[in-house]
């Protein structure tokens, strides 16, 4: 227990002090670890511990939020009147119910094993070590690797006036690689990566040979590729990461964050049509081993599976406390933020498109003049307007049905609820993909997905 | 735990990475926050946060490591040590014999530099702060009929301290603060709908305006309503300032010596050469009180100095810390940077030489110009290795001086390199309030739009 559940009473007894008819203590002791190499050798080993609570009082739809990254009695109580003083002239509503005995027993979303301390820092050296040694043996043209292996282990303890107290700890595994290539004075690089939330060990799982390969590969295709041809076209956008296109171009629009202050072009359009009949989209929280499952989301809520389109019709948003009391929809285990220094607000888990009918080879074959992004890259949205943009970190030209020759610079960019009614095929092949999402409450694991899907006509910002 | 606790705890620390064999330093950082936004003049979200954390940094031999905890506990920061030095250990033993080891910084103990906090910005009573905010949100709505929302507006506050020790005897404190703002808005006809706004960081109050703020960025937003798209094709631009220096940053990157030693950096071997456009000069200035990164020491507690980094568009030199000016024999400019506890390279506020033009000179020069006032996602349309970019944007066309439209939906591609070496005018209108990076707007042709 991060804090003892008698100073956590207290606490909350002293943030209700003013009149609020909530209050929470969401408390952290967190480990994160970064290794990496630069020139074939360690680069770095960093070990960073992040300890504090946040205290969030609410009065009505308006809310406090006070840190501290002092957790004596002293520091809590402190933080603790500063949120109630924030409301100053108040009088108490309420006590705090007493506290629950603390869940730590959850439906098993996610299970842990090696933890990082228990695992040699030389095994994991060595694995960065094959990837360095893979990626320089495939290309003359790599000038420098960036291979690296990031580690964190959450502890929480969440705790609010309505008695709830759980705890839960997390754990998510990360490597990179990242290649640089230099041909004829031209500088190019890519990344790829993967993930575990289960086991500190999953890098001996994986072969190093092959990936290095790989993202060699790809660093020297998009080397060598001309700029994109600019204009709206229809694009492909492959399976795994390119549903950060559903993630960015609706998702954000449907997270009550957005939703209750009225600033989403999907405000207003339960049980509408939003998309073509051939599109359902999905936010689950609880796919076991997932990048942005959850055993309890950040204000200790059951995590749920979310069904958010479903065959064209829109049918659920996102729903977190505060947006539960704003908007009067079902929470749907959706609160979340990075860490104790931010408030939570609604937020994506695992995102995607379910799967269709069809296959890639259909979606090529009926392109005379396009694009097949292969691998997507990062994009952001405008909740307020819908409007969205995503780079393409690996793409092809299409024409007359065949995938032609790679370009590179290809941005997409459109209006999400336009985009969701121009997706005229959707792939059979589903697959999800581990991403870093930013928004309000900090930058949290999600994953995205999808089949590859065909998207009749989009704005594509290669060069003129 | 306060300054002398820490330098009590350190002297501990330091005798027991003696006896180790290792050198430590330590850097100690407490803060105080304070935020507030309303919503339709409703408080939706008050935050205040009191945070301390401690880095340590040990050399051992040939290692370095690193670590940092926000439990500032004797067990915890001696842990803290612990790990830090176990890590400099196990570097040790991985590296290469021919590597320099790093080493504590020891010189000419920094003069204070006066300005980087203003008290009497800080110690209004709370309900002034709050109606502030409440005023940044409705100065916009009040604006214009067509103002449909403030989706965000901010009012912050923050002060911090940083004390920096090391075993050879540095010991150097600082303090420093501001008030950072922003207002982004939403306007609506009919199904038409845009967003724009603006913010700032200021180092004292009375610079700051919540009336003027919240009506700029309504402004800005109304201008966009109507916006069309742009025919596909090459265009004269003008980059406002704003978004001109929102960019910039991706050049410093190739201009720290650590991307330079690990084979990185574009500007390698272009020491001495025309690089940019001759109009442009460039300082890394840590004495500009203004700026947001002002500072009277780097991060491993050398003397801020001012480094003419780029001059008449002949690239003058790399920004390095202590350590890899030595590796790769540059000058010491004092540019270390802890990211995330290592130490790396970074630059402190990056000021543009001014032009002489009006911005209205500029939008002028050519019979038509595209006025670029937002690039969007710079995060994931910037390729750091190449600075080949795409990003979509927004702005407005002008003819033989003449403001025809605004234009929406299109995306800007270029090489960011190539558009800084390419740029024919630079105006006088830098930024009216503190930045970390001060530029002009740039007049620069031959720019790829992809639109209609």
């Amino acid at each position: 227990m991060i804090i003892a559940q008698s100073l956590i009473e207290k606490t909350l007894n002293e943030a209700l002090s003013t009149g609020a008819d909530f209050a929470e203590i969401f408390a952290e002791d967190s480990y994160s670890s970064s290794l990496s190499l630069i020139d074939s050798a360690p680069k770095d080993a960093l070990v960073g511990k992040q300890y504090g609570a946040g205290i969030r009082v609410q009065f009505g739809h308006e809310e406090i939020y006070v840190t501290t990254s002092d957790l004596s009695e002293a520091g809590l109580l402190r933080a603790a009147r500063t949120a109630a003083q924030a409301k100053a002239g108040g009088q108490r509503k309420k006590q705090a119910d007493p506290l629950h005995e603390p869940v730590t027993d959850y439906d098993v979303i996610q299970e842990y094993k090696n933890l990082p301390w228990d695992i040699q820092r030389e095994k994991k050296f060595q694995f960065l070590r094959n990837l360095d040694r893979s990626a320089r043996a495939e290309s003359s043209l790599v000038t420098q690797t960036a291979p690296k292996l990031q580690e964190k282990v959450q502890r929480i303890q969440i705790a609010n006036s309505r008695g709830l107290h759980v705890q839960d700890q997390r754990t998510h595994y990360r490597a990179f690689l990242e290649v640089f290539v230099e041909e004829n004075g031209n500088k190019d690089s890519y990344s790829k990566n993967t993930f575990s939330v289960t086991d500190g060990l999953f890098f001996e799982k994986i072969n190093s040979d092959e990936w290095g390969k790989e993202t060699v590969k790809s660093a020297i295709t998009v080397l060598r590729a001309p700029f994109a041809p600019a204009g709206e076209m229809p694009v492909i956008i492959d399976s795994g990461f390119g549903g950060v296109i559903f993630h960015e171009a609706c998702g954000h629009g449907l997270e009550t964050t957005s939703v209750a202050k009225d600033s989403s072009v999907f405000c207003g359009k339960l049980e509408q049509k939003i998309a073509n009949a051939c599109v359902t989209a999905i936010d689950d929280g609880t796919i076991a081993g997932g990048w942005g499952s959850l055993n309890v989301d950040d204000e200790g809520n059951k995590p749920q599976k979310t069904v958010l389109i479903e065959n064209g019709i829109l049918k659920s948003y996102m729903v977190d406390e505060l947006g539960s009391k704003k908007t009067g929809y079902a929470i749907t285990g959706s609160g979340r933020r990075q860490n104790y220094k931010f408030a939570p607000a609604s937020r994506m888990r695992n995102t995607f498109i379910a799967a269709g009918e069809h296959t890639l080879d259909d979606m090529i074959k009926d392109i005379d003049h396009g694009i097949y992004a292969k691998e997507m890259g990062g994009g952001s949205v405008n909740p307020g307007t819908g409007d969205f943009n995503f780079v393409t970190r690996e793409a092809y030209l299409v024409k007359n049905g065949k995938i032609h020759s790679p370009v590179k610079g290809a941005t997409l960019i459109g209006k999400g609820i336009d985009a969701l009614g121009k997706i005229t095929k959707v792939g059979k092949d589903l697959q999800l993909a581990p991403g870093m999402c930013g928004s309000v409450s900090g930058s949290i694991p999600a994953a995205v997905g999808q089949p590859p899907v065909l998207v009749s006509s989009i704005l594509v910002g290669g060069k003129a | 735990m306060n300054s002398t606790e820490i330098r009590e705890l350190f002297s501990d620390i330091s005798k027991r990475a003696s006896s180790e064999g290792a050198s430590v330093e330590l850097e100690a950082t407490s803060s105080e926050s304070f935020g507030v936004n309303y919503s339709k003049q409703n408080l939706e979200e008050y935050s205040s946060d009191l945070s301390q954390n401690v880095g340590i940094r040990v050399l051992f031999e040939k290692g370095a490591g690193y670590a940092t905890t926000e439990n500032l506990s004797k067990d915890a920061v001696l842990n803290c040590y612990q790990e830090a030095l176990q890590s400099a250990k196990d570097l040790n033993l991985g590296a290469d014999s021919k590597k320099i080891p790093q080493k504590l910084w020891k010189g000419p103990v920094p003069k204070p530099l006066a300005g980087l906090l203003h008290p009497p910005s800080f110690e209004r009573e709370i309900d002034a702060k709050l109606q502030d905010a409440k005023t940044l949100e409705k100065s916009a709505l009040d604006f214009h009929a067509d103002i449909a929302s403030v989706p965000y507006s901010h009012y912050g506050e923050s002060k911090g301290k940083r004390l920096l020790l090391n075993s050879l005897g540095l010991d150097v404190e600082s303090e420093g603060g501001g008030i950072s703002a922003y207002s982004y808005v939403l306007a609506k006809k009919g199904e038409d709908s845009k967003m724009s706004g603006t913010g700032g960081f200021y180092r004292q109050l009375q610079k700051f305006s919540a009336e003027k703020m919240g009506k700029k960025a309504a402004q800005k937003a109304l201008e966009l309503l109507g916006a069309t798209q742009p025919k596909t094709g090459k265009y004269t631009i003008v980059l406002r300032n704003k978004v001109a220096s929102s960019i910039v940053p991706f050049l410093f990157g190739h201009v720290s010596a650590k991307t330079l030693d690990e084979s990185r950096s574009l500007l390698k071997g272009k020491i001495g050469q025309k690089v940019l456009s001759p109009l442009l000069t460039i300082e890394d200035d840590p004495f500009f009180i203004e700026g947001s990164s002002a500072r009277a020491f780097d991060g491993e507690g050398a003397a801020s100095q001012k480094t003419t980094v780029f001059k008449e568009g002949v690239f003058q030199n790399f920004l390095t810390n202590s350590y890899l000016a030595e590796k790769l024999n540059l000058p010491h400019t004092a540019h270390a940077v802890r990211n995330g506890g290592e130490m790396g390279v970074g630059p402190s506020n990056v000021i543009f030489k001014n032009g002489t033009k009006s911005l209205e000179d500029l939008l002028a020069a050519e019979k038509n110009v595209i006025f670029i006032t937002s690039l969007e996602a710079a995060h994931s349309g910037f390729k750091t290795a190449s600075l080949d970019f795409s990003m979509p944007g927004a702005g407005f066309v002008y003819e033989n001086g003449e403001l025809k439209g605004a234009l929406h939906q299109f995306v800007v591609s270029g090489n960011l390199l190539q558009w800084l070496h390419d740029v024919q005018e630079m105006s006088h209108r830098q930024p009216d309030q503190g930045e970390s990076v001060v530029i002009s707007d740039l007049l620069i042709p031959d720019v790829s739009i992809a639109g209609a």
